[in-house]
């Protein structure tokens, strides 16, 4: 039965479905693949049109593809309707000191804890520790230097939580001031 | 200048600095020609709430921008030596740079709020799988049946003693650890790939004897290093070399 799915389109799609609605959290893309026995190749060329079929009768439900993992939910458009009945709890946002660690790590990773504290001209311990609580950023390793410091970087849950598809979609950070003309003592001369 | 705020307001000096240089509309690049310094100067003297847990990063900026005041009253600002940057301009892109994520920090709260509209299933819960087991076809009934026969296999002195129980009796020091015996054991098998369950008790084992050997045969099992298999459920077990990775020291 499985060898059949595998040519059909149609069916994979709907595998897909009935596998991302009762997970209920993001999946793996590669577990899924794994799972329904397909290549990745063909998993995301079904992933991308289930997501656009959703989107193109704007239904209910959408597919969210965010770094390596899907996940099915509902569509932003109706969230008033899910408010006005079920009365789902808010999520907290991000206090500011908490949003501005955050912000150095997804443009600067991998980051030292150091070097987010050069930015922010404020010990970090409490932000770092809070957004790894939250899963929202993770160790991506150490870095080379004095003390090998711990890298961060952010994980799937950080774009699922700003509701992006990867990082490219964030925000742009502002451009740097043009420096003056710093070196008015010129050139030495040879 | 009324200052109708807290220290606490604010994150750390480089917030409180770019605070003071919106209010007062000026370019971060002027804000030493301007009041800024000496406000945020004045401000951290007179907070009311100055712990030195959350105030010292804002003590370390007045005085980095004392330092900086101090230089600016010199008729001739001393030559920078190799290597040495301006604290001035130091302090000018610090505050550039703050400022570009603070920005960013805001919008970035804009995406988190647009994604607060999109809800998602909790999980469906099933019961986990049950574990797999590594022994074939043994029961542990069989492998109690078995371990009884060698305790009735114990010399009868020991029945006595136990009869007698109120009588004085010798402690022994232990004879066997179960160290010792998992390496009989695994000699044992390496001698004969194959040992019978009871072969591997002396003839008339003490008490001590078969329950010291007994732990280690399960904790050999535990490891992977013995495998234990019965033909029926009341035949002889059979142990066989497991594949399990080498845990103890032979020499130990």
């Amino acid at each position: 039965m499985a060898e059949e799915n595998l040519t059909q389109e149609g069916c994979l799609k709907g595998r897909i479905e009935a596998v991302l609605y009762v997970a209920g959290d993001a999946v793996r893309a590669a577990d899924l693949a794994r799972a329904l026995n397909v290549d990745n190749a063909t998993l995301q060329a079904a992933l991308k049109e289930l997501r656009d079929e959703y989107d193109y009768g704007q239904r209910g439900l959408m597919l969210r593809i965010f770094g390596e993992h899907v996940q099915l939910t509902t569509r932003p458009l109706y969230a008033m309707d899910v408010v006005h009945l079920l009365q789902p709890v808010q999520k907290q946002s991000l206090s500011q000191a908490i949003m501005e660690t955050l912000a150095v790590i997804a443009y600067r990773q991998p980051v030292t804890k150091g070097e987010i504290e050069q930015v922010r001209g404020v010990k970090c311990d409490y932000s770092v520790q809070a957004l790894m609580n939250k899963g929202l950023i993770t160790e991506l390793g150490r870095k080379e230097t004095l003390g090998r410091p711990i890298l961060y970087g952010t994980t799937d849950s950080f774009l699922s939580h700003f509701g992006i598809e990867s990082l490219a979609d964030l925000p742009p950070l502002p451009e740097p001031p043009k420096p003056e003309v710093e070196d008015d003592g010129g050139e030495l001369v040879p | 200048m009324s200052m109708n705020f807290q220290l606490k307001d604010f994150d750390g000096p480089l917030d409180l600095l770019l605070h003071l240089v919106t209010k007062a509309q000026v370019n971060i690049r002027d804000i030493f020609v301007s009041q800024i310094t000496d406000q945020y100067i004045a401000f951290v003297r007179g907070a009311p709430d100055l712990d030195m847990d959350d105030a010292s990063e804002f003590l370390v900026m007045a005085a980095t921008l004392l330092e900086i005041k101090s230089r600016a009253l010199l008729p001739k600002p001393p030559a920078l030596e190799e290597g040495e940057t301006d604290p001035e301009e130091a302090l000018i892109r610090q505050l550039e740079e703050y400022k570009r994520f603070k920005e960013t920090a805001t919008a970035m709260q804009g995406f988190e709020n647009a994604a607060k509209a999109i809800y998602a299933k909790l999980p469906d819960e099933f019961p986990l799988p049950p574990p797999e087991t590594e022994l074939v076809g043994l029961t542990l009934e069989g492998l109690i049946a078995a371990f009884q026969r060698i305790l009735a296999r114990k010399p009868d002195a020991d029945a006595l003693a136990e009869d007698n129980r109120y009588a004085a009796r010798e402690i022994h020091r232990d004879e066997h650890s179960v160290q010792e015996c998992m390496l009989t054991l695994l000699k044992g098998l390496k001698r004969q790939r194959k040992l019978r369950f009871e072969e591997a008790f002396s003839a008339a084992p003490t008490r001590e004897e078969v329950v010291t050997l007994f732990l280690a045969l399960l904790e050999l099992m535990r490891l992977g290093r013995v495998r234990a298999a019965q033909d029926g459920v009341c035949g002889e077990i059979v142990l066989v070399p497991g594949s399990g990775r080498k845990v103890v020291d032979e020499d130990g």
